[in-house]
C-alpha cells in the first residue's frame, strides 16, 4: 500500500510537471451534470483563447495561428508559415492587423513560427510542456476556417484527442481549409496542439503536437527550415520489431547479423522500453525516433530482458 | 538521474498508459457518449420524421403539433413528387402535403397523417452562448449527435445563387452585359436564354457589369426573378427562377470540395445559430434540442463539414405566427 501511495504520489508529482489535464478531462460524461461540468470550463477559457487566436494573410490564401507572447510569437503550422522571411498579414480577433513575418518551420512535424513586428497590448495563452497528451482528452480546436470573417469570428469545436504518435494529436474536432495552424487548446485553456492536415472523414483530423514546436524551438524561432532526415545519413540500428501497441514497449522481432543492435547485445524477445530515456509505447514511436538519428549518433535504450531490466548505448551504424 | 529513471519506470508500470486510439463509442459522437443525452435523445427520436420522395430520403422534419404539422426545411423539397411520404416513430409510413413555406428563412410546414405527440417542449435562445451544447436529431441510430454553439448568432448573407452563363461583353456602350454562352440544362437555357442576348436589368433595376449582374444573381438562390435583356435590338422580358450554385456548376470552392454533400441553400436565412453538430445534408430539418432536450431551433443547412446553421425557436414561433391561416386551414391547432 505504501508502496502504491508513493508511486502514486511520483506518478501525480510528474503529472503536475507535465501539465497533466484532470481526470474530468479525459473521462467519458455519463450524464448532464458531466457535460455541464466540461460545459463550464469552456466557457471559462472561451474569451481567453479567442482573444489569441489569429488569422495569418499571405495574398489571397489564409490560415490561422495563435500568439504565445507578450513579444509577438505565433505558433501556426510549417505549411502556412512557409519560407522564413515571408511577410504575413495577422489579423487578430477585435480586427486589429499587424505585419508579421515567417521564422522557422519543420517539413518533418509541420510546425512554424511567425513573428508579429512591433507587437502591442497583444493577448497571448500558454501552453503546455514537453509532453503528449492522454487519449480521450476533451479539447478545443479554434480557427478562422475559410478566412477572417468579423461578424463569425473564429470558430470553435469540440472533441476528443483519438490518439496521439510522436509528433501528431489526432482528434475528431472537424476542420476545413483556413484552419491550418490555428490553435488545439486543452480545458485550462493551454495550446496543446496546431492543426495540420485535414482527413477525409470530418471527424479525425491532426494536429501538431506541442512538443515538436519544444523539440526543435530554437531552430524555429531563429528561421530555420528543417527538413527530414534523408535515408542515406539516417542511423541504424538493424532490427525487426513489433509494430503493435503496447504499454510495457517495443518488442525485438529479429536481430540483424553484423548490425549496431547485434554488436551492442540486443536480442530477440528483448523489450525496448526507452529510447534516449523516452517512454515507447508503440513501434511507430519507435520508428518516428529512430528517423531522427544520424549516422554514427550514440543512442541509450532501456529494455526488459525476461523482465529484468537493462540499460544499453548503442552507436548506430550505416543502412547495408 | 537515479531517481528520474526510477519515476520513469514508474510510470511505465502505471495501467495509465495510452491506448491505441480511442473507440469510436467513446468519441464525441459515439454511443457511450450520446448516452449522457438521452433526454434530448428520447425527445429528438419522438419529433422528428424522414421525408420521402419513393424511397429517397429527402431531409428530415420535426413534427411541432400532436396533430400531424411538420416543420422542415424548404429548399431541400423543391421538385419532389407530392405528397411526400414521411416515416414516423410509429414505423408507418404517411402522406404528407406542403401547406406553407417561406423564402426568407426556408422553413415550409407540412401536414400529415400523424396523430402521435410531437413530445417537444419550446425552448429559449435567449441566454445561449457559444460553447453550450446542444444536441440534433438526425437520419441515423441512434437518432442524435452532439456539439456546442460554436460561432456568433448572427445573419448570414444570401448567397449561392446561380444562373448559368458565361458573361462576355459589359458596360453602358454594350448596353449590359452579353451572354456568351448558356450552360446546358441551367435555369438560363430552361427560361429560354440565349447566346448574344444583351442582359440590362435585374428585376427591373439596371444592371451593366459582369460584376453588378453576378453579386444580384449570387444574392436569389431559388427566387423567381425578370431579367430584362435586349435579343435582336429588342427588348424583352424573361422570367427565371435562379438555381443553386453547387447545382449548377458543381464544387468549384475547394473548402465545399472538401465537405462532401452540403445544403442546397446555404445563406440568407437572416439570423441563424451555428453548431458544429456532424450532419449530412440530409439530417436537415430537424430539431436543435438544450441538455434538457428543449427545442431551440430549426437546423436549416449543411454550409460545410465544419459549418452547420439552424434558425433560432423564436424565429421559428414568428414563422409560424405568419403562417395561422394556413395551419388553420390544414386543420391543425397550434
Amino acid at each position: 500500500m505504501k508502496k502504491l501511495t508513493i508511486a502514486l504520489t511520483l506518478f501525480l508529482s510528474l503529472a503536475v510537471l507535465h501539465g497533466a489535464p484532470p481526470a474530468a478531462d479525459v473521462k467519458t460524461p455519463v450524464g448532464i451534470a458531466d457535460l455541464l461540468a466540461l460545459q463550464k470550463k469552456v466557457l471559462a477559457i472561451r474569451t481567453k483563447i479567442r482573444a489569441a487566436t489569429v488569422t495569418v494573410k499571405m495574398g489571397r490564401g489564409s490560415g490561422s495561428g495563435v500568439i504565445v507572447s507578450k513579444e509577438g510569437l505565433v505558433l501556426t503550422a510549417g505549411h502556412v508559415s512557409g519560407k522564413p522571411g515571408q511577410k504575413f498579414k495577422v489579423i487578430l480577433h477585435d480586427g486589429r492587423e499587424f505585419d508579421g513575418v515567417a521564422l522557422g518551420n519543420s517539413a518533418k512535424t509541420d510546425s512554424g513560427m511567425i513573428q508579429i513586428k512591433k507587437p502591442k497590448n497583444l493577448p497571448i495563452v500558454e501552453y503546455i510542456g514537453p509532453g503528449l497528451p492522454p487519449v480521450g482528452q476533451w479539447c478545443m480546436a479554434v480557427g478562422n476556417m475559410g478566412g477572417w470573417d468579423s461578424k463569425r469570428g473564429a470558430v470553435f469545436r469540440l472533441g476528443r484527442i483519438i490518439s496521439v504518435s510522436r509528433h501528431t494529436i489526432r482528434t475528431d474536432c472537424k476542420l476545413l481549409g483556413g484552419d491550418s495552424g490555428g490553435p488545439l487548446f486543452d480545458l485550462a485553456g493551454r495550446v496543446i496542439g496546431i492543426h495540420s492536415r485535414i482527413s477525409s472523414a470530418p471527424d479525425q483530423n491532426y494536429h501538431v503536437a506541442m512538443i515538436a514546436f519544444h523539440d526543435d524551438w530554437e531552430k524555429l524561432k531563429g528561421g530555420k527550415t528543417i527538413k527530414p532526415v534523408g535515408e542515406g545519413e539516417r542511423g541504424y540500428l538493424g532490427i525487426n520489431f513489433s509494430s503493435s501497441t503496447d504499454p510495457k514497449g517495443v518488442r525485438v522481432t529479429r536481430v540483424g547479423k553484423d548490425t549496431a543492435a547485434e554488436k551492442a547485445g540486443l536480442k530477440p524477445g528483448d523489450v525496448i522500453t526507452h529510447f534516449n530515456g523516452k517512454k515507447l509505447f508503440s513501434g511507430g514511436g519507435m520508428r518516428d525516433l529512430i528517423e531522427k538519428t544520424k549516422v554514427g549518433d550514440e543512442i541509450k535504450l532501456k529494455i526488459l530482458r525476461e523482465k529484468k531490466p537493462m540499460e544499453l548505448t548503442i552507436k548506430l551504424g550505416k543502412r547495408p | 538521474m537515479k531517481k528520474l529513471t526510477a519515476i520513469l519506470l514508474l510510470i511505465g508500470l502505471l495501467p495509465l498508459a495510452p491506448a491505441a486510439s480511442l473507440p469510436s463509442t467513446q468519441r464525441t459522437d459515439g454511443r457511450a457518449v450520446m448516452a449522457a443525452f438521452a433526454e434530448a435523445g428520447k425527445v429528438a427520436n419522438q419529433c422528428k420524421v424522414s421525408i420521402m420522395d419513393g424511397t429517397k430520403v429527402l431531409c428530415i422534419g420535426t413534427l411541432i403539433t400532436d396533430d400531424g404539422l411538420i416543420i422542415t426545411k424548404h429548399s431541400e423539397l423543391l421538385g419532389a413528387r407530392q405528397p411526400f411520404r414521411i416515416a414516423g416513430n410509429d414505423r408507418r409510413l404517411h402522406r404528407g402535403r406542403l401547406i406553407s413555406h417561406d423564402l426568407a428563412t426556408d422553413l415550409a410546414l407540412i401536414k400529415v397523417n400523424i396523430r402521435y405527440s410531437s413530445g417537444i417542449e419550446w425552448g429559449s435562445t435567449e441566454k445561449l452562448e457559444i460553447g453550450h451544447w446542444l444536441s440534433a436529431g438526425v437520419d441515423a441510430r441512434p437518432g442524435i449527435r452532439c456539439g456546442i454553439v460554436s460561432a456568433y448568432t448572427r445573419e448570414i448573407p444570401k448567397a449561392g445563387g446561380a444562373l448559368g452563363i458565361q458573361m462576355g461583353e459589359e458596360g453602358r456602350d454594350n448596353g449590359g452585359v452579353t451572354v456568351d454562352t448558356v450552360t446546358p440544362n441551367s435555369p438560363a437555357q430552361k427560361a429560354g436564354l440565349r447566346r448574344g442576348d444583351i442582359i440590362y436589368a435585374f428585376d427591373k433595376k439596371e444592371i451593366l457589369t459582369r460584376e453588378k449582374l453576378r453579386s444580384t444573381v449570387q444574392a436569389h438562390p431559388g427566387e423567381d426573378v425578370t431579367l430584362s435583356v435586349i435579343r435582336d435590338e429588342k427588348k424583352k422580358d424573361i422570367e427565371v427562377t435562379l438555381g443553386y450554385f453547387t447545382d449548377v456548376f458543381g464544387l468549384r470552392e475547394r473548402n465545399l470540395k472538401m465537405s462532401g454533400k452540403v445544403s442546397k441553400r446555404r445563406g440568407g436565412f437572416g439570423t441563424v445559430i451555428q453548431h458544429d453538430i456532424t450532419m449530412t445534408n440530409t439530417d436537415i430539418g430537424g430539431p436543435l434540442l438544450s441538455l434538457e432536450g428543449k427545442l431551440l431551433g430549426i437546423n436549416i443547412a449543411r454550409a460545410n463539414r465544419v459549418e452547420f446553421f439552424a434558425i433560432p425557436v423564436e424565429r421559428v414561433q414568428a414563422f409560424l405566427k405568419k403562417n395561422a391561416a394556413a395551419i388553420k386551414k390544414s386543420g391543425s391547432k397550434l
